[in-house]
């Protein structure tokens, strides 16, 4: 990070190397969408340039700090352009948005994940992406969202909790297909 | 009690675990992982609750999760101008305190001006501040009177 501080554009091409899809996976998750996945990854890796000394290795890994920063920005992205998928949504709405959508037949199989996961409340699915698909650990995550562990925990279990509902879901749908067929 | 065996770990808390984390317990906090996995051995019914939680973990990586390529990402992201960076207030000072320059005379002058000031600020302070107001300053003779006027008292 020094080296990226002190402008050595080498070592700042080995960063992007290494972190950007992790950190555009992460933005697509939240997002579902490929290219303002790819925007937040642009703007993410911007502010490493830029900001590089803010970063204090103690306290983060680089990973963890660039994933910070990348959920900021998708929060702010949430925020101001998708306000309804942002607010915290009800286990009831979630359950009349999926009938919805099964009543409108749309291509569960590849979307059924990503709908789930955007019915989910902003830092729920933070947590739930976070811990299961990005592979940080509770402490990470729980620094990126500036909660304590219990509290991520907490909420961990309430997106779990929501997704099991269209896990279940899924499962019905499916036994349905393979009876008709 | 028949659901607990670590002292740590209830059906309750394992429960939450699984709830929480899920089935894998590199997921489960550290400091309860032993606990948790023990209390899995011997209880058959944290058996059947795993078994759950493991075709919900199965269900949330299943390839239904649509993943783009994203081919050519860094390569995007490298071809960006790259602006000027943004420098701090220290990054500044330290900038302007130790510039760079082959005068080695012209790289030494602001350290050595930046040293020489807090003593050039205590000198200037030691001229300029009054520690006692003139008008209840005293002279030598009034103290000796004063002094001979209490020696009088205490005889008294």
């Amino acid at each position: 990070m020094a080296a990226i501080v002190a402008g050595d554009q080498r070592i700042y091409a080995d960063a992007v190397h290494r972190h950007a899809r992790p950190v555009a996976y992460y933005a697509y998750r939240m997002l579902g969408n490929e290219s303002e996945a790819e925007d937040i990854a642009q703007e993410t890796f911007l502010r490493l340039w830029t900001q590089a000394s803010r970063w204090q290795p103690g306290k983060a890994a680089l990973s963890t700090w660039l994933h910070r920063i990348a959920h900021n920005l998708c929060i702010d992205f949430l925020r101001k352009n998708k306000p309804a998928l942002a607010s915290e949504l009800s286990d009831d709405l979630v359950d009349d948005q999926l009938s919805t959508e099964e009543a409108l037949g749309i291509e569960a199989d590849k979307n059924m994940l990503q709908l789930a996961l955007s019915s989910l409340p902003e830092r729920q699915r933070s947590a739930l992406v976070l811990t299961h698909y990005q592979g940080l650990s509770n402490k990470e995550v729980a620094d990126i969202l500036t909660v304590t562990v219990d509290a991520l925990e907490s909420l961990l279990a309430r997106a779990r909790c929501s997704m099991k509902a269209y896990c279940q879901a899924d499962a019905q749908r499916h036994a349905a297909k393979g009876r008709s067929q | 009690m028949k659901n607990v065996i670590d002292k740590s770990i209830t059906k309750p808390r394992f429960t939450q675990l699984l709830t929480a984390y899920g089935a894998d317990p590199a997921r489960w906090p550290d400091a309860e992982r032993a606990a948790a996995r023990a209390f899995l051995q011997d209880n058959a019914e944290a058996r059947v609750l795993l078994n759950e939680a493991v075709l919900h973990d199965q269900w949330l990586q299943s390839s239904a999760v649509h993943r783009p390529a994203f081919s050519g990402l860094e390569a995007r992201l490298l071809q960006r101008v790259l602006p000027a960076r943004e420098s701090g207030l220290m990054d500044r000072l330290l900038t302007w305190l130790l510039p760079s320059s082959d005068l080695p005379l012209r790289q030494l002058w602001r350290p050595v001006a930046v040293a020489c000031l807090p003593l050039a600020i205590g000198l200037l302070v030691g001229f300029q501040v009054e520690l006692v107001p003139e008008a209840y300053a005293t002279t030598v003779e009034e103290e000796l009177y004063l002094i001979s006027l209490s020696d009088y008292a205490e005889v008294l």
